[in-house]
Order: C-alpha cells, then structure tokens, then sequence
C-alpha cells in the first residue's frame, strides 16, 4: 500500500466528508476527527515506511510504498518523514478533540484533517515548484476555515492574507527558476544573490515578516482565536520545515554566515517589536495576533543556530510551542463564550465568573516571555543559551520580556480586578477547569522533558536532504 | 517556437488591458478585460509552451473571472454610481506613470533575465505592477481579486520562458482558480461590500 494512500488521501477525503456532511454536531464529528488523526500519527510513529513489516510470525508482512509519482513528479513519505508525520497528525488530533469545548462550528472538524493531510502532501513534494505551490494552496484554503459560512467578513484582514500569499508565490517560483545548475555555487554569484533576494522577499510575504507582519493583527482581529490559531501553527511549521529543505538543498544558502546573522537579527527584533506593540494593543484580538507574530520570532532565533541544530530546535521546541499556543487560544475561546466574535469581547471582570480559564489566558500569555534565570518556557531558555549573549540579543529579550509580561499583567487586573458590568454571561463549568487542570499537567510534563524531544527532533530532522 | 511579432502585439495588448483594468469602473467591464487579459496571455505563451498547457492557463483564467462574475452576481449589489471622472484620470496618470517606470527600470529587467526576450520582460514587469498598483488601490475584494490576477498574469510569461512542465501548470491553474473562489467567497460575505468599486 502507498503511504500517500493513508497520509495525504484518505484524511483529505475524510476531512472533506466531516466537513460536508450536514448532520452531526461537532461534539459527535470531533471523536471520528480525532481518532482518525490521532490514529494516523499511532501508525507513523510505530510502522516503518519504505520497508516491509513482519506479520504474523514472519509469514506475512506489509510494506507501505514510500515513493509516488503524479505527471512524472516524485512524492516521497519515506522513515525519516515519520518524525514530522506523526507530530502534525498528533497536533490534530489535539486540535479535533478540544475543538467542541471551544464551540467550533461542525466544519473546523473537517479542516483537523484536511489541513495536515494537504501539508503532507506538500512536504512530501520532492520538486521545489510543487512544494511551493502546494503550500501555497494551503494558505489560500485558510481563508474559508478562518471565514466559516455563518459569518461575515469584518474587514481587510482576510484579504491581506490573501494579497500576501498570492504576491509571494510568484517572487519564489522566479527564485525557484533560478536556481537550477546552482545548487552548490558560491553565495557570491549574481544569480544566487538574485535568487536569494526573491526567495527572502517570497518567504517574508507569507511568513509576514517585517514590514509585512501587519497581516497578523487584522487577521488577528476578524478571525476566531481558535481557528486562527490552528491555521498559523500548522501552516508555519510547514513552511519552516520547507525553508530548512531548500536551505538543506542549496549550498549557498546554507553555507551562508549572512543567512544565520540575519535570522538571528530577525528573531530579536520580532521579539522586541511584537513585544512593545502587544503592549499598547487595547484590542484583544490585534493583540492575538500579535503573539502569533511574536512567535514567529522564536522560529527565526531557532533557526539562527544552523540548517541541523537550527531544525532541531525548532522541531524540538515545536511540541511545547504546540501545546502553549493550542492551550492558550482554547482558553482564550472558552472566556469568550457565549459570544464567538472576539471584537465584541470585554474582558473586564469575566476572570472573576472563569478564574481558571482566565488564569490560563494570563499565565499562558506569560508563559511566551524570555523569563530571566527562570526556567518557565523551555524554548527561550534553550534559545538563549544556544545564541551568543550581546547587547542587541539582551535588549531586544528584555524588550520582549517587558512587553509580554506588562500585557499579561494588564490582562491579569481586567480580568481579575475591574468589575463586571452586569451579570456573567458565561461561567466556567467544572469540566472545563478539569480541562484546564489537565491541559497544565501535560504542558509542565512535555516542557520538562527537552531530552525527550530532543531525542525525537534529532530524528525528525535527519528528513533534511 | 520562433517568437512572432503576433507575441509582440499579445504583450503589448497584455500590459494595454492592464493598465485598462485599473481605470474601469464598471464590474462587468472588469471581468471582460480580465478575459481578454488572459486570452492575450495564453496567445503569447504559444510561443513557448504547448497547446495542452496554454489551454489549462487559459481555461483557468476564464474560469477564475466567471468565479468573480458568479460571486458579483450573489453579492447583490445594486449598480454603483460611476465616481468622478477625476478618480479615473488619476489613476490613468498613475498607471501611465507605471508604464514609464517599467522603461527605466529595463537595464535592471536584463541583467535579472537575460535569457527572456526583452519584450517579454517589458509587458511582464508592466503588467504585474500595474496588477500591484491595483491591489493597492481598492479594499474592494473584486478589485483585489482582480489585481492579484493580474500580477499573476504578469508573472506568467517570466515563469513561462524559464519553466514548462504540465504538473506545475497544473497547480498554477488550480491556484489561479482558489485564489477567484476565495476572492468571490470574500466579495459573498464581506460586510464592507458596500463600498463603491
């Protein structure tokens, strides 16, 4: 059997279905979604790809086919892709199952599936025109899981998304056509530096790198926290890991010092700049957006360290990342009830009617600070520690620090301190603080055990070519 | 395949309709330029690629402006007021102002491109940021939709006379096609809608 069978077609059929299919509610659709995804990421972890499996003592085996070819173009979903396989069918699974206490319509269920499926697909591409294509499709595809049916657009937010990712294709399919024949020339030749500065251009568009990051806070803004959130995450993780492949591919990108000091540049002033902008957002959802932003910045600081250590970082770092951002907008989702439109939202006093999803909303909020000399968040320990302290770095973590913790801070005393102006709307049910009890215990568990996933980025990463 | 002058006429039609899509008012107007856009897109992309791939554009992009045509039709909205003469004469004056930077940028088209003939280059670059100018210009989905589709259609002769392969014109098709269903989709359900083209 092929592994794209099972990988990339029977969850994109499957999430087509949950999504489709009209009857059902989302707290029925939700176990078929999350045993499907959940089952999918078991398989990977357990069943070797490319090689036959014994069954049976020996006399039987099964063999899933690791390549696939559609119009002469290479898909491959060997071992070494389990690694990632596994981790973005587990996410999903994550996401499917919590998705009905967040009161997610019945069709984000659909995209738990659809979505990883498509990325895979993408990651398996082999040709670098495919791979960007394919993402870039799935980034498209964004727009109609941020903008369910039963809503109307607010403003320009879904459209940016659109102009951006629709500008950045082009820039990398000519930095693409570019580059054959020069696989391993010098950082210094014409056409590279050409090639280079159309891919950062590209690859900035779609990550919303500065000047570009204002499509954060207008999507931020318009879109449910948990919908929007879902879509960041896994459209960035996929796109870093097609970043780390084209690096891994090119010589000249990653032999490249420049590249690393820029990364490292970047990681720092996203930190700092989304730092001080959260801090003046009187707006929750621009806020929102802008710790999605933040967050891009301790990509670009992990990948800072190299193509093999940066990967590594970044892929074991992912699991926490994972968890706190999953954990964060959940919370975030369940103090917004009954409404579902985070610009309506006044949080004044709400934390008094949801104390423990409130605190959740605030220590998670706090929880993205480079701590200093304390190890709450693993990523910026590690992330600190594996870049060499100077100045900038310094300034740029305590800026950050500052601002995500002043704004944890504020949020803390709205929440908590001013009073509600009429009756709660919604308070927090029992099963929803077992759920915030249970979601810390996991977190504390999977950013307590870096060896761990170490141990499992050091494997997933070996997919680079 | 020899590049005819029939090419030279098709890209210099493209950045003409280009440049047109930025001073019409009327959506009906638009659309049909944005056909006639891409039919003059696909009839100097003969030069280069086949009739299967030229085909697969060239449908995609008709497809693509019926999608805009359809989302139009079911956003309902009454017909807009034709703006001031003004408004249009600006961004004639904008567009043509495009047109001449093009011009002065070609040393710089030449050496990114060498390969690409140099009429090639002029209407790609013209049309893709007379596309991007009107991007800019509108917060209205149609109109974004429009540019963006535009640029694209820019786009395509550079990536065309670098690159042919069925597959990669396949997804190019396909995101051409996603691209006017999302930009429908968002015309459908926008709430600033209202807004005059």
């Amino acid at each position: 059997m092929n592994a794209a069978w099972l990988w990339v077609v029977f969850p994109l059929v499957a999430g087509l279905g949950l999504g489709l299919w009209p009857r059902g509610s989302t707290r029925q659709k939700r176990w078929v979604a999350a045993a499907i995804a959940g089952g999918l990421a078991l398989v990977a972890w357990k069943v070797p790809l490319g090689h036959p499996v014994p069954l049976f003592g020996y006399r039987w085996s099964w063999l899933f086919t690791a390549e696939w070819r559609l119009a002469g173009h290479a898909f491959v979903l060997d071992d070494a892709a389990r690694g990632w396989l596994a981790a973005l069918f587990a996410w999903a699974a994550l996401w499917a199952w919590t998705a009905a206490e967040a009161r997610m319509a019945p069709d984000f269920l659909g995209w738990t599936l659809a979505l990883p499926a498509w990325l895979t697909w993408a990651l398996a591409a082999r040709d670098p025109f495919d791979r960007a294509l394919l993402l870039s499709l799935a980034q498209l595809g964004l727009v109609f899981l941020w903008l369910p049916y039963h809503r109307r657009a607010l403003g320009p937010g879904l459209m940016r998304a659109l102009a951006w990712n629709a500008l950045g294709l082009p820039l990398l399919l000519l930095a693409l056509t570019q580059t054959p024949g020069l696989e391993t020339a010098s950082p210094e030749t014409p056409a590279v530096q050409q090639a280079g500065l159309l891919l950062g251009l590209g690859v900035a568009l779609w990550a919303g790198v500065f000047p570009f990051h204002t499509v954060y806070p207008l999507v931020g803004r318009e879109v449910h926290p948990f919908r929007a959130g879902f879509g960041w995450w896994f459209t960035h993780t996929a796109l870093v890991l097609a970043m780390a492949h084209w690096a891994a591919h090119f010589l000249w990108l990653r032999e490249n010092p420049a590249l690393y000091t820029g990364l490292r540049a970047l990681g720092v002033g996203t930190l700092a700049l989304a730092g001080v902008l959260l801090a003046v957002q009187r707006d929750l959802g621009r806020a929102v957006g802008y710790v999605a932003w933040l967050n891009t910045g301790w990509t670009w600081l992990a990948l800072a360290q190299g193509l093999e250590q940066g990967t590594t970082a970044f892929l074991a770092l992912a699991w926490p990342r994972a968890l706190l951002w999953l954990g964060w907008t959940w919370a975030l989702a369940v103090l917004m009830l009954p409404d579902d439109a985070i610009h309506r939202f006044a949080p004044q006093g709400r934390g008094r009617a949801s104390p423990w999803v409130a605190a959740l909303v605030v220590l998670g909020l706090g929880a993205w600070a480079p701590w200093p000399g304390l190890n709450l968040a693993p990523w910026s320990a590690a992330l600190v520690a594996g870049a060499s302290p100077n100045p900038g770095l310094l300034l740029g973590l305590g800026v950050a620090f500052a601002g995500l913790t002043g704004t944890a801070w504020r949020w803390a005393q709205q929440l908590f301190v001013e009073p509600l102006p009429k009756a709660p709307p919604w308070r927090e049910t029992w099963r929803e603080r077992g759920l915030v009890l249970a979601w810390l215990l996991l977190w504390v568990v999977v950013a307590w055990m870096p060896g761990l996933w170490h141990q499992w980025a050091t494997a997933a990463s070996s997919w680079l070519p | 395949m020899p590049f005819a002058s029939w090419d030279v006429v098709a890209l210099a039609l493209m950045a003409g309709i280009a440049w047109l899509l930025l001073v019409l008012e009327d959506w009906r107007s638009l659309l049909i330029s944005l056909a006639a856009l891409e039919a003059a897109l696909g009839s100097a992309l003969l030069a280069v690629w086949g009739p299967t791939l030229v085909v697969m554009h060239l449908l995609a992009g008709w497809l693509a402006a019926a999608m805009l045509g359809l989302g139009q039709t079911m956003h309902r909205r009454k017909h807009p007021a034709p703006r001031p003469l003004t408004g249009r004469v600006v961004r004639g004056l904008a567009g043509v102002l495009t047109l001449a930077l093009v011009f002065s940028v070609g040393p710089v088209l030449a050496r990114a491109w060498p390969t690409v003939p140099e009429a090639v280059r002029w209407a790609a670059a013209a049309t893709a940021l007379l596309g991007l100018m009107q991007t800019a210009w509108s917060r209205h989905p149609l109109r974004l939709s429009i540019g963006l589709l535009t640029v694209l259609a820019g786009f395509a002769p550079l990536f065309a006379w670098q690159h042919a392969d069925l597959l990669t014109t396949g997804w190019l098709a396909g995101f051409q096609l996603l691209l006017a269903w999302s930009g429908s989709y968002l015309l459908h359900q926008t709430a600033v809608g209202e807004e005059a083209l």
